[in-house]
């Protein structure tokens, strides 16, 4: 008798083999998302779907996540603004606009104000900000206050006034904003992924909103960007749950679903200098174990660091690097994010090799060294990457779940598990920590027991690299 | 980054949240996908539309219920739908219709006389699995995959594809229907 389970593994095997060499998703959704905003039409289910696999490929295409949309500024970008690396966008015009329909402000040519610092190490541009607006639809004011790009990054920050919403709703829809699309001067959509950094403003109902954008589809190249900024706010459907509503397990009920009608789309036109990368090729092969690994590039910009790392496989798992940046002092800082690289290419996600494109936000965030991104401007001498392990994503697999808890029993902690729902190899299960020596945290503990339920090799690979 | 806060930063339209799950998800939703399509590319255009739906819903997920089998709820009807137009294309085939038949899958690829010693080597089971499941339509396929590739009982399945119990049991029965004719013919060509 064939049992259920070798049923499941004929199954497995098959669909191991039929897409041995299954692609990466994001090229596709590239070219998806291509042919759609060609074809963007008016309808406003068709707008939707492009809005989506807009985000959806900001998020694929270089999968740089760093997305510290629940804090304030992230220190990097707190410090360049401290520097007065960005450019001010001061109000010289306010247009209002009395339909809702996308409007453009024309542009109007502004000297900036403020003197742009030299980073040694980087060559600073002169800025020629054009544009500075605020506009007005249906009462809501948006005003462009500050933009920065480096290579690897673009920020802006506008004040959102005049919003009115329901209560209880979360997130960064609470300023009404439902979407930020910039392009350049071909009209080409900036692609990268994004982090919405938000509080409130000084006057009530007012947000002051930064936006941070990950490296593009392409680096940004030039010595200055001319961009085309469009606020979308409004128009989106979210959970309103008032103070003190206890919501019972399940979707969250209709009755709790706010409709936020359309506001408009707040265009700006503005340019603003483009800080340069340092970029490197030490093209340096470390070999640990089976496994070889090459730092292919390094790309340091004032607001974030990038590494492409290319290694060969041990199968064709979706192995995934866990690396950490060193410089100077400075503590290890793991990588904000991470996606595949070039993946398009068949050199670089073939079923033996692989690259990985690593982002390290310069400073830390969870640091308390207040100098760290000076450090790395005045003193960028020396880089350390270490990359400690490959591992596979997570299986619940019951039988690497209890050999865990023994494990783990054995150094003194104890982990439970229960299955609220329906559980499987792909999740579901609530671990819990019941008890664990002193000196150890509850994560420390969930990490030691993960470890269980994934593929690992372990290095580490080490890699130095000089700065000029 | 762990799935917990991967899901609450998706319910919060982080975008850090997606892509955390579809880095570590995508691998398992193409595998599923392609048993039931039998098209890598069906299978791609599945998950790919599977996660452009999560990210449209992420609002309305509450972070407290397990994530994967809604996901998988999503990805098998997506897969099902697009099979199932593809098939309208002129591109599939459909099954004949089901009589119940309280044997298992699992008897239905088994060698139907294997003695206490007769192991069934496990790339002869998987080819009679492949070829067993070309066999049956497209939601026959999905019944299997979700009973015997996703670990579901019949009674999650019909809460998930939100058709009743006897619905299932007649899918999973006409699959099986399907794949005893389809062996038996097998069996006989062999001993030929």
């Amino acid at each position: 008798m064939i049992t259920p389970s070798q049923i499941h593994a004929a199954l497995d095997h098959i669909a191991e083999r039929e897409m041995a060499s299954s692609p990466d998703l994001l090229p596709a959704v590239q070219a998806q998302l291509g042919t759609l905003s060609r074809n963007r039409s008016s309808s406003r289910s068709r707008v939707i779907r492009v809005m989506v696999l807009v985000t959806l490929l900001l998020l694929a295409l270089t999968a740089i996540a760093y997305g510290y949309s629940q804090g304030w500024l992230d220190r990097g970008l707190q410090h360049i603004l401290d520097r007065g690396l960005h450019t001010d966008l001061n109000i010289e015009q306010h247009q209002p606009i009395s339909t809702p329909a996308a409007t453009e402000n024309p542009g109007i040519e502004h000297r900036n104000r403020s003197a742009t610092p030299e980073a040694p190490g980087f060559t600073a541009v002169t800025p020629t900000p054009r544009v500075v607006a605020a506009q007005t639809i249906k009462d809501v004011t948006v005003t462009l206050n500050w933009a920065y790009a480096d290579a690897n990054r673009l920020a802006v920050r506008f004040t959102i006034t005049g919003v009115t919403l329901p209560e209880g709703i979360r997130g960064s829809y609470q300023t009404g904003l439902r979407e930020v699309t910039v392009t350049d001067h071909h009209g080409a959509r900036l692609l990268g992924s994004e982090a919405t950094q938000f509080q409130p403003g000084r006057e009530p109902g007012s947000w002051v909103v930064t936006k941070s954008f990950g490296q593009s589809s392409r680096p940004f190249q030039e010595k200055a960007l001319d961009l085309a900024m469009t606020i979308g706010l409004g128009g989106f459907t979210t959970p309103a749950i008032p103070k003190g509503h206890v919501l019972t397990p399940g979707p969250i009920p209709g009755s709790l679903m706010a409709q936020i009608a359309p506001i408009g789309d707040f265009t700006f036109r503005f340019t603003i200098p483009v800080y340069p990368a340092v970029r490197l090729e030490p093209n340096q092969p470390v070999r640990t174990g089976p496994i070889t690994m090459t730092l292919h590039s390094l790309s340091v910009a004032p607001s974030l660091t990038a590494a492409v790392l290319c290694y060969n496989l041990p199968d064709n798992g979706d192995w995934t690097p866990e690396a950490v940046l060193a410089g100077g002092s400075n503590e290890p800082v793991p990588d904000s994010g991470s996606g595949l690289y070039g993946a398009s290419k068949q050199e670089m996600a073939s079923q033996t090799s692989r690259c990985w494109s690593l982002d390290f936000l310069i400073p830390y965030p969870a640091s308390d060294d207040p100098d760290v991104l000076r450090q790395f401007f005045h003193n960028p001498s020396h880089l350390t990457l270490r990359v400690d392990s490959l591992h596979t994503s997570l299986r619940y697999d019951l039988a690497a779940m209890k050999k865990g808890q023994a494990e783990l029993k054995r150094q003194g902690i104890a982990i439970e598990w229960s299955c609220p729902g329906r559980c499987g190899t792909e999740g579901g299960y609530n671990i819990q920590v019941s008890k664990m020596p002193a000196g150890i945290t509850v994560q420390e503990a969930q990490d030691r027991f993960t470890k269980f339920l994934q593929r690992r090799v372990e290095g580490p690979w080490t890699f130095e690299v000089d700065l000029p | 980054m762990d799935e917990n806060e991967a899901i609450r930063r998706l319910v919060k339209r982080d975008a850090s949240g997606l892509t955390w799950l579809v880095k570590t998800y995508q691998t398992r939703a193409l595998r599923t996908a392609f048993l039931i399509t039998h098209d890598r590319g069906l299978a791609e255009d599945a998950v790919q539309a599977t996660f452009i739906r999560m990210w449209e819903k992420s609002q309305t997920f509450d972070p407290s219920r397990p994530f994967a089998p809604w996901f998988m709820q999503t990805l098998v009807r997506t897969a099902i739908r697009l099979a199932e137009r593809d098939a309208r294309q002129g591109w599939s085939h459909q099954g004949r219709c089901a009589q119940l038949d309280d044997r298992d899958f699992t008897d239905m690829v088994a060698d139907p006389t294997p003695g206490p010693d007769v192991r069934i080597e496990q790339a002869e089971l998987e080819e009679r699995v492949w070829q067993a499941l070309q066999q049956l339509s497209i939601r026959q396929r999905a019944a299997v995959v979700m009973r015997y590739y996703l670990e579901m009982s019949e009674r999650e399945m019909a809460q998930e594809m939100k058709v009743r119990p006897g619905t299932i049991k007649s899918s999973l029965n006409a699959a099986r229907e399907k794949l005893r004719s389809f062996l038996a013919s097998f069996r006989a060509e062999e001993e030929r």
